[in-house]
């Protein structure tokens, strides 16, 4: 946990992407919220590790999600009976569920579908928040505290700057 | 100015145009500072952007990091982590090839070990995801309790997976080839599926397996063997063979003193015999011989008079002790009498259903070893049953909501189906079966044909077939329907009928039974029907009333009918009727006989405790040829003493018979002398009478006087002489 937070600081300031954080968290969320041992759930995990992104980020999200997603299991139980149990729908699901693979996702699981649909809402308004919240980290919130005594007297204490150094020469290996 | 211009990273090198320089660079710079201190460090040149010279070291270490961070951010697939994933699918590739079957072999044997607690071996197992197939040629599960057996053995072994329907998440099992199934087979060392096909445990058991219900003989020895002790018989004989045993000690002790008196005896008139009688000269010394013969003879008679006593002293204590027998006969009849009342035999009331009884007996015994194999997989099922709870619970670990699923229509296809499962197996001795079942699925509405089940079995002299389904659809009107027959099976009811005087009893057996729900309450309702034909009982070679009623009973029963109905659920047996029509004959005919069993049971009692005494009594028969031996030694030493004396009397008479002779002897002698002085007289008579012619009266009166004289005389000493010799009866 610690290492993934001092990883997320570390690429907070350095010159990644700040969409490179933004959908490591957005997936880190969407992974947490669709429950796992199903394909879909493998499926958006590989594209997640394939992707350029923050590793870390996404791995954090994933530790700290799951309790928003186990309260927000009743509504992604209910989105997902909704749009399961909707006629109109039913033609398209059933042959869905009638080809080869596609049952493996699971996408007939109420929770499942929810979480479906729900990341595909939620997933865009995430990337861009903390997209923005990254950008204004770094062009607001990043010079300031630099600049603040706070860290400044803390770069000078000798062990803080030992260990500050240590850490990067010793990054490599993580 | 070159060479330091080689210092800067390459892509600050390039000469671009600003358009291009904002888009590939400063695009790519997201800290705000940074950005602006990038743009400090170029300036425009021809309508190109190109960064400043001499630029201090500070600063070419910012643009080298910057450079680096600027590459990083290009693309949007990391190249690492794509080879990570080509990597995991090479080394899956690899593992299918070269480990696949070594770690399915070790995980399918780790798993029986600790499902099942006991050794598991599994030989060639073999994994094919392409076809969609498992196959391995032998599997043993060991029996943890037995260590010797296998709780189950297969042979050649193949499931067959559709694959196109597992894509559609539908697990269609084609077909399952179990061969060469056996149930409790010994484990050899090596080789762990018995291949001689013998051992099980249950090998000895035939298929119409009734009890041993020899139960007067078995209650009659029972009851012997727990009263034992308290039989006055067995202790009397016991103290009377320690009486009897001392008796025989002590006098086989006396005899053998005697025995030696009367061998000194033997040797004594042997040397007596071998002296010879003695030459006697005179009436003295025959008499003294005579004396000497009378004295053995007297002593003789002593002994004779000593060993006589002694024999009839031992004879009477004998007696006495052999009327210790009459009071054992006593003794046996009060133990009999004790010991009837103990036994409790079958009245008439036992035989009211006594072939309805037996074959419910019988049944209870089988349906109840089958409830108790069926219970042995309980345990492992629970176990996997809580283990998978388990695991699921643990799955939730976040605990979340498992949702629902939502049913869509498929192809009518169920989604767990297994199309036919083909098992066989058996040993030689048992039997081998076959058996299809097909139609396993778990969702049986979706199928038109319920679980259809067949199976034949053979052992070489009974066949079994079952068919039968089993219709698991919500709307089935009846769940299962599984029919079995059996036809013309050799029932050999073996000594099973003792306790009825039948010495043996077999038939042929035709069987059909229908298994179905219950259709009140829960659990499975087995009816069966029985035809026991062809009846044939051997009956003791004996004429007594007892087999005459018996043999009048059976007759009547050529053919016999049993009909049964079981009712088992999970709890086990609840219920069992059997009737049958044998029971109205037995009841009828038997229960006259039984009136008799009483005494029969205590003929038989009588029977077994003279048995058990004849064999308490071996060790005094034995003492009783001991006493006769000793008896007969007695009068053997009487009969020598007897020899002895005769023989003496011989040499006695012998020895009189020579002082008689002595004696005539002298008598002559006595005789011729007198004759002799007689004559003399005479002569001297006439002498004088011619002498003395005329001294006639003188002379006469003389001689007459002298003549008697001498007669006289010679009489007296001839009297004498006689009286000398005095012995008895002269």
């Amino acid at each position: 946990m610690i290492s993934f937070i001092s990883k997320i600081l570390v690429a907070l300031n350095s010159n990644s992407r700040p969409g490179e954080l933004a959908s490591g968290i957005a997936f880190g969320f969407c992974l947490a919220l669709i429950p796992k041992g199903n394909l879909l759930w493998i499926i958006i995990f590989s594209i997640a590790f394939l992707l350029k992104h923050n590793l870390a980020a996404m791995l954090l999200s994933l530790l700290l999600f799951p309790p928003l997603a186990s309260l927000m299991d009743p509504l992604l139980h209910n989105t997902g009976q909704l749009i399961l149990t909707m006629p109109a729908f039913q033609s398209f699901f059933t042959t869905l569920y009638n080809l080869p693979v596609l049952p493996w996702l699971k996408f007939n699981n109420t929770i499942v579908m929810g979480a479906f649909l729900w990341n595909l809402i939620l997933w865009l308004p995430l990337f861009f928040l903390f997209r923005q919240l990254v950008v204004v980290y770094r062009k607001k919130v990043a010079p300031r505290l630099a600049e603040s005594k706070l860290v400044k007297s803390l770069k000078k204490v000798p062990w803080v700057s030992k260990i500050l150094s240590a850490y990067n020469k010793l990054s490599f290996l993580r | 100015m070159a060479k330091k211009n080689k210092k800067v990273p390459k892509v600050f090198r390039k000469k671009i145009k600003p358009k291009k320089w904002k888009k590939k660079i400063l695009k790519n710079i997201h800290i705000p500072s940074d950005k602006k201190w990038i743009e400090e460090r170029f300036e425009l040149m021809d309508d190109r952007m190109v960064i400043k010279q001499d630029l201090p070291k500070e600063d070419l270490k910012k643009l080298k990091a910057l450079g680096k961070s600027i590459k990083k951010n290009k693309g949007t697939v990391t190249k690492w982590k794509a080879l990570i994933l080509l990597a995991i699918a090479v080394l899956a590739f690899l593992f299918n090839y070269l480990f696949k079957n070594v770690l399915i072999k070790k995980g399918i044997e780790t798993g029986i070990e600790s499902i099942f607690e006991a050794a598991g071996f599994i030989e060639n197992p073999d994994l094919s995801l392409s076809k969609g197939s498992f196959t391995f040629d032998s599997l043993s599960i060991q029996n943890k309790d037995k260590p010797d057996r296998n709780l189950i053995t297969f042979g050649n072994t193949a499931i067959r997976i559709n694959m196109p329907e597992l894509s559609r998440n539908r697990y269609h099992i084609e077909e399952i080839t179990l061969q060469g199934m056996q149930l409790n087979s010994s484990r050899t060392s090596g080789d762990l599926i018995d291949s001689r096909g013998e051992g099980s445990e249950d090998s000895g058991t035939p298929l119409i397996d009734i009890p041993d219900m020899e139960e007067g003989k078995e209650q009659v020895l029972a009851l012997i063997e727990e009263h034992k002790s308290n039989l006055k018989s067995l202790q009397y004989i016991d103290t009377a063979n320690q009486e009897l045993e001392a008796f025989t000690q002590r006098w086989t002790q006396t005899f053998e003193t005697t025995r030696t008196g009367v061998e000194d005896s033997i040797k004594e008139i042997k040397d007596l015999g071998s002296r010879g009688v003695p030459s006697v000269s005179s009436l003295e010394d025959a008499r003294g011989v005579v004396d000497e013969y009378r004295g053995y003879s007297d002593s003789l008679l002593d002994q004779k008079k000593e060993l006589e006593s002694l024999n009839a002293q031992f004879n009477e204590e004998k007696e006495r002790l052999l009327s210790m027998k009459e009071e054992v006969e006593n003794l046996i009849q009060d133990d009999i009498d004790y010991l009837g009342t103990l036994l409790q035999l079958p009245g008439r009331e036992d035989v009211q259903n006594f072939i309805s009884d037996k074959v419910k007996e019988i049944l209870m015994t089988r349906f109840q070893d089958y409830y108790d194999k069926a219970m042995l997989v309980m345990p492992y099922y629970e176990k996997w049953n809580a283990s998978r709870s388990g695991a699921e619970e643990n799955e939730g670990g976040a605990k979340r909501l498992a949702g629902s699923y939502i049913p869509f229509p498929t192809a009518e296809q169920p989604r767990f189906l297994i199309k036919k499962i083909d098992l066989s197996g058996g040993d030689n001795y048992s039997g081998f079966f076959n058996a299809l079942v097909s139609g396993i699925t778990s969702e049986p509405d979706k199928l038109e044909e319920p679980v259809l089940l067949t199976s034949a079995w053979d052992n070489g002299e009974a066949r079994m077939s079952l068919d039968g389904f089993l219709d698991l659809k919500e709307d089935a009107s009846q769940l299962f329907d599984i029919s079995f027959s059996s036809p013309a099976n050799p029932a050999d009811f073996g000594d099973t009928l003792s306790a009825l005087g039948i010495e043996s009893a077999g038939a042929r057996l035709s069987y059909t039974g229908k298994s179905i729900p219950h259709p009140d309450e829960e659990g499975v309702l087995v009816s069966l029907d029985m035809d026991f034909a062809d009846l044939q009982i051997t009956l003791p070679d004996k004429d007594d009333i007892t087999t005459r009623l018996l043999r009048e009973t059976v007759a009547e029963i050529k053919e016999f009918m049993v009909n049964a109905e079981v009712h088992i659920d999970s709890n086990g047996i609840q219920g069992l009727r059997v009737q049958s029509d044998a029971d109205k004959i037995i009841k009828e005919k038997l229960g006259d006989l039984l009136k008799d069993l009483p005494s029969q049971g205590a003929a038989e009692l009588e029977k077994y405790i003279r048995e058990l005494v004849a064999s308490e009594l071996k060790g005094s028969e034995k003492i009783n040829e001991a006493l006769d031996q000793l008896g007969l030694e007695s009068l053997s030493q009487i009969r020598s003493i007897e020899d002895l004396e005769a023989q003496v009397k011989a040499y006695e008479d012998e020895a009189r018979s020579r002082g008689e002779d002595l004696l005539k002897e002298a008598e002559d002698r006595a005789r011729a002398e007198a004759e002799k002085l007689k004559a003399e007289a005479e002569a001297a008579r006439k002498e004088a009478e011619a002498k003395a012619a005329a001294e006639a009266a003188k002379a006469k009166a003389e001689a007459e006087a002298a003549a008697a004289a001498a007669q006289k005389a010679a009489e007296e000493k001839a009297k004498e002489e006689a009286s000398k010799i005095k012995l008895p009866g002269f």
